[in-house]
């Protein structure tokens, strides 16, 4: 063991876990270390095929030694293969790992295993790097045991298939005896019954009872004399050996083989749940599109019930509940409520099978990145723990969500910067467009007003007049400017701040109609209304203003006389208003700009007052808040419509 | 009563002159207030006849004035707002105003809004309250039968239009908020039923058309409420 202080700034150091109980001491020994090196500490579990066969009292010390290793400050990991030490070396050279803390075990037991120990072989596979052995007297590593009663079905459907074989082979046997077929056939048989007896059960013994009693068996019903267990030939005490090792060493191969295809079957079906995840949050792009990629890709990989607390600037929100198949609503007890706030505000594991409110039935996870905390996602564990590999992969998957929570989370920091850059440039030509427009009828009041006190009196009647009327005028224009401009920063503040109530269309005409009575009076007014009572869902002030805008707009453009038409009609499932004039209209290359900010027609770097370009811009915004539409078309024989369409709204009535 | 007195509260002095030169030039009588308190003190000591109060008092909320005033007076109050939410005219409504006005607002706005409270003052005096026969035009309301009649002719109506133009009458002048008129329908637990009340208005309006004058005599007033004109007698 070499210890070289300057490697060992940044250490990583690695403790393997296992089931035994002497790992409990490997494991604060691993952490005593790492505190003394400022290391980062990572507790790595192998999982053999033999982790499938661990007896649950294991299973239960395992996980009380990975909650001990994460509750020390380690990260969890776990791989999955055959060869222990060669799995560890792997996972040491890959992440980085500079020292690795491990229990002096006695070898794992089984009939074809290698006899050197562990950490020699370890240290074969790796001998770069540091080690610390913690020696480990008088305590027993795991080794497959039987599970008492695991599964009494799976006992049936064994023995089942056991004596089924037992019989078709013997069977077959007598067949080939009777045929005069010779004895090597009859072995082959019984061999090939072996084969099919290792792979369609579970455990050993049967495989092993099997060799013992094929012997036998052949022995007593095909060696002469038949039906004892003598034998005459004088070969046949070797054939009986050779047979029994040869049925011992199949059953043997054939049981790892079959542990190893079901491991790396899962392993790989892993593998895609995981790789599965990586491609559909590529895809995915809002928050509720991950977490749902989130809680399908779980729900495939762990076939439990889920539950996502989503969390919006730092605020757990209402959770999400995802159930499996056949499982039930959990009721939320408070204990649950505090583990997953436990959970958010730790940036760590919480729930069952943890140390942290462990009486909860599910286990949580939270998911972050770096100090950011994206929400909580819970596992049902109603009483089945999930085992080290499945553990593994959910954290992967969340790891990888939360991610994708936070790229989204950039993103959409981007996008609100962009707007807001945006808005900016508005505001300032908005600015811009108000300190010269609003000078000029302000000027003009100024200006009259000056005239009218310096020289009201040497002015005749028909010139103080025109005067006056200049500064109602002005004011007046000015009145319908902040009318507007109110509007538009209530509108920029965001949807939310609409007041929609259930309005009755032609209320609002007439209001906006009452509005301009005075501007109106020299032009013929035309309304015609629905019969059926035209309801929509608005915000009053603000449709009023788009009529009043529209109408503005039509008294601007239309000479005086001019008539001025007001339909309102029902149209499918929608409300449509109809402002139209026949005055000299709009130029088909002005249309496709006339709902633009700032734009106005005619000339515009002079100072005619036609207006700051807000009031159809604004319009349509309006009218946008609302899911309607406007247009501009032309009018026959000449003049202008505006047509706006709003979702009509049904009224429930209480009588 | 042929010279009402006004009482106007107003804070900014152009505005309070500019009204005063307005009522002056019409042959009202009035006097001003500069602030809440002095506003309370000139409602005491001269009882005047109708207040235009301004919400936006440096020394108190105007709707706070209106809650004082009253404790004690049922005289009029139009009020004069500047801000262009309508929450705070709906809650001076509400606290027991009869008429709002807007600012901007033009002279002659002002004017028909005294005309009308005017002409209210004049019925109400003139009306025995514990008649049960309601004139207004050419509207007629027999409270006793539950009837009502538009140049003589009876309107059919149902429960809900006949309450409806029942609360518009017994308020005639008075710009009524959606709360109050649904409250008195409906009861407290319909506050948002404006929807509805928005339906059964329409329906009395159109049955109301018969006479052109009955068709003018409910007004809207988009996003705060109704009210109910009363029309002069000849």
């Amino acid at each position: 063991m070499s210890l070289q202080k300057t490697e060992n700034q940044n250490a990583r150091i690695l403790v393997c876990l296992s089931s035994s109980i002497s790992n409990v001491k490997v494991i604060h020994a691993a952490s005593k270390i790492t505190a003394a090196f400022h290391g980062t500490l990572i507790a790595l579990f192998v999982e053999t095929p033999a982790y499938a066969l661990m007896s649950d009292e294991d299973r239960k010390r395992l996980r009380s030694n990975m909650n001990l290793a994460e509750k020390l400050g380690a990260t969890l990991e776990t791989v999955t293969g055959d060869d222990v030490p060669y799995q560890i070396a792997e996972f040491a050279r890959v992440s980085d790992i500079s020292s690795i803390v491990i229990g002096q075990t006695n070898t794992v037991g089984g009939l074809l295993r290698r006899k050197k120990s562990l950490t020699d072989r370890l240290m074969t596979y790796a001998p770069d790097l540091d080690y610390f052995i913690i020696p480990d007297y008088g305590t027993k590593v795991y080794m497959a045991r039987k599970q008492p009663e695991r599964n009494r079905k799976r006992l049936l459907t064994d023995s089942a298939i056991f004596v089924a074989s037992m019989l078709v082979s013997t069977a077959i046997g007598f067949l080939f005896s009777h045929l005069g077929f010779t004895d090597a056939n009859i072995i082959m048989v019984y061999l090939l019954g072996l084969l099919v007896v290792s792979i369609s059960t579970t455990h050993r013994a049967y495989s092993m009872v099997w060799a013992v009693i094929s012997v036998l068996l052949f022995d007593l019903l095909f060696t002469t004399p038949k039906f004892t267990f003598y034998a005459y030939g004088t070969g046949y005490p070797v054939t009986f050996l050779i047979m029994l090792a040869a049925a011992f060493t199949i059953s043997t191969l054939a049981i790892r083989l079959k542990q190893n295809a079901g491991q790396s079957a899962k392993a790989a079906q892993r593998m895609s749940v995981v790789l599965e995840t990586d491609r559909q949050l590529t895809k995915a792009k809002s928050m509720e599109e991950i977490l749902s990629v989130l809680a399908s890709q779980l729900t495939k990989l762990l076939n439990r019930s889920l539950i996502i607390y989503p969390a919006e600037n730092d605020t757990l929100g209402d959770p999400i509940f995802y159930p499996a198949a056949g499982d039930t609503v959990p009721y939320r007890t408070n204990e649950e409520k505090q583990a997953v706030e436990w959970a958010f505000a730790h940036h760590k594991r919480a729930g069952a099978t943890t140390e942290v409110f462990p009486k909860t039935d599910y286990l949580y996870y939270s998911m972050r990145v770096l100090e950011h905390a994206y929400g909580v996602v819970g596992v049902a564990v109603h009483d089945t723990p999930l085992d080290a590999s499945e553990q593994s992969v959910l954290a992967s998957v969340v790891g990888e969500c939360s991610l994708a929570l936070e790229n989204a989370r950039n993103a959409r920091e981007k996008e609100e910067t962009m707007v807001l850059a945006e808005n900016e440039r508005l505001r300032a030509n908005l600015l811009r467009a108000v300190s010269h427009d609003l000078r000029t009828p302000l000027t003009s009041i100024m200006g009259n007003a000056d005239s009218l006190m310096a020289c009201g009196g040497t002015l005749d009647a028909k010139t103080r007049g025109q005067l006056y009327n200049d500064i109602y005028q002005d004011a007046q224009w000015l009145t319908g400017m902040v009318e507007n401009l109110l509007s538009a920063s209530r509108m920029k503040e965001g949807k939310l701040n609409l007041k929609m109530t259930t309005e009755l269309m032609d209320d609002m005409i007439s209001e906006a109609v009452t509005h301009l009575s005075r501007q109106l009076k020299p032009y013929t007014l035309n309304r015609s209304q629905s019969d059926e009572l035209l309801f929509v869902k608005a915000d009053a002030r603000l449709l009023v203003q788009v009529v009043i805008n529209l109408l503005d707009n039509a008294i601007k453009y239309a000479p005086e006389g001019s008539t001025i038409w007001i339909d309102t009609l029902a149209r499918d499932k929608n409300v449509v208003v109809r402002i139209a004039d026949n005055g000299p209209g709009i130029p088909d290359d002005q249309k496709d700009h006339i709902f633009d900010l700032f734009y106005s027609s005619g000339n515009p770097t002079g100072d005619s007052r036609r207006g700051l370009g807000i009031g159809l811009a604004l319009c349509q915004s309006i009218i946008k808040a609302h899911n309607g539409t406007i247009t501009v078309m032309d009018h026959e024989p000449q003049g202008a419509v505006f047509e706006f369409v709003l979702p009509r709204d049904e009224v429930n009535l209480n009588e | 009563m042929n010279k009402p007195l006004i009482l106007i509260v107003e804070d900014d002095a152009p505005i309070r002159n500019l009204i005063s030169v307005t009522l002056e030039a019409h042959e009202y009588r009035h006097i001003t207030a500069g602030n809440a308190g002095a506003a309370i003190m000139e409602a005491t000591s001269h009882n005047p006849d109708i207040m235009l109060l301004d919400l936006g008092l440096p020394d108190m909320d105007g709707v706070e004035v209106i809650r004082k005033i009253r404790s004690w007076s049922n005289m009029p109050i139009i009020v004069i707002s500047a801000r262009s939410d309508d929450a705070d005219k709906i809650e001076a409504l509400d606290a027991g105003a009869d008429d709002y006005l807007t600012k901007p607002f033009s002279v002659d706005e002002l004017l028909a809004r005294l005309r009308v409270t005017i002409r209210r003052l004049n019925q109400t005096k003139a009306d025995n309250p514990d008649s049960p026969v309601f004139m207004n035009g050419s509207l007629k309301i027999d409270f006793a039968s539950g009837c009502a009649y538009v140049s003589g002719e009876e309107l059919h109506l149902t429960p809900i239009e006949y309450k409806l133009l029942c609360v518009l009458a017994r308020n005639c002048g008075k710009v009524l908020t959606h709360k109050y008129i649904t409250q008195q329908i409906w009861g407290a637990s319909w506050e948002n039923n404006v929807a509805s009340l928005r339906v059964f208005m329409a329906t009395l309006r159109k049955k109301l058309e018969v006479s052109p004058d009955a068709s003018m005599l409910i007004q809207t007033h988009v996003g705060i409420g109704y009210r109910m004109l009363r029309i002069m007698d000849n």
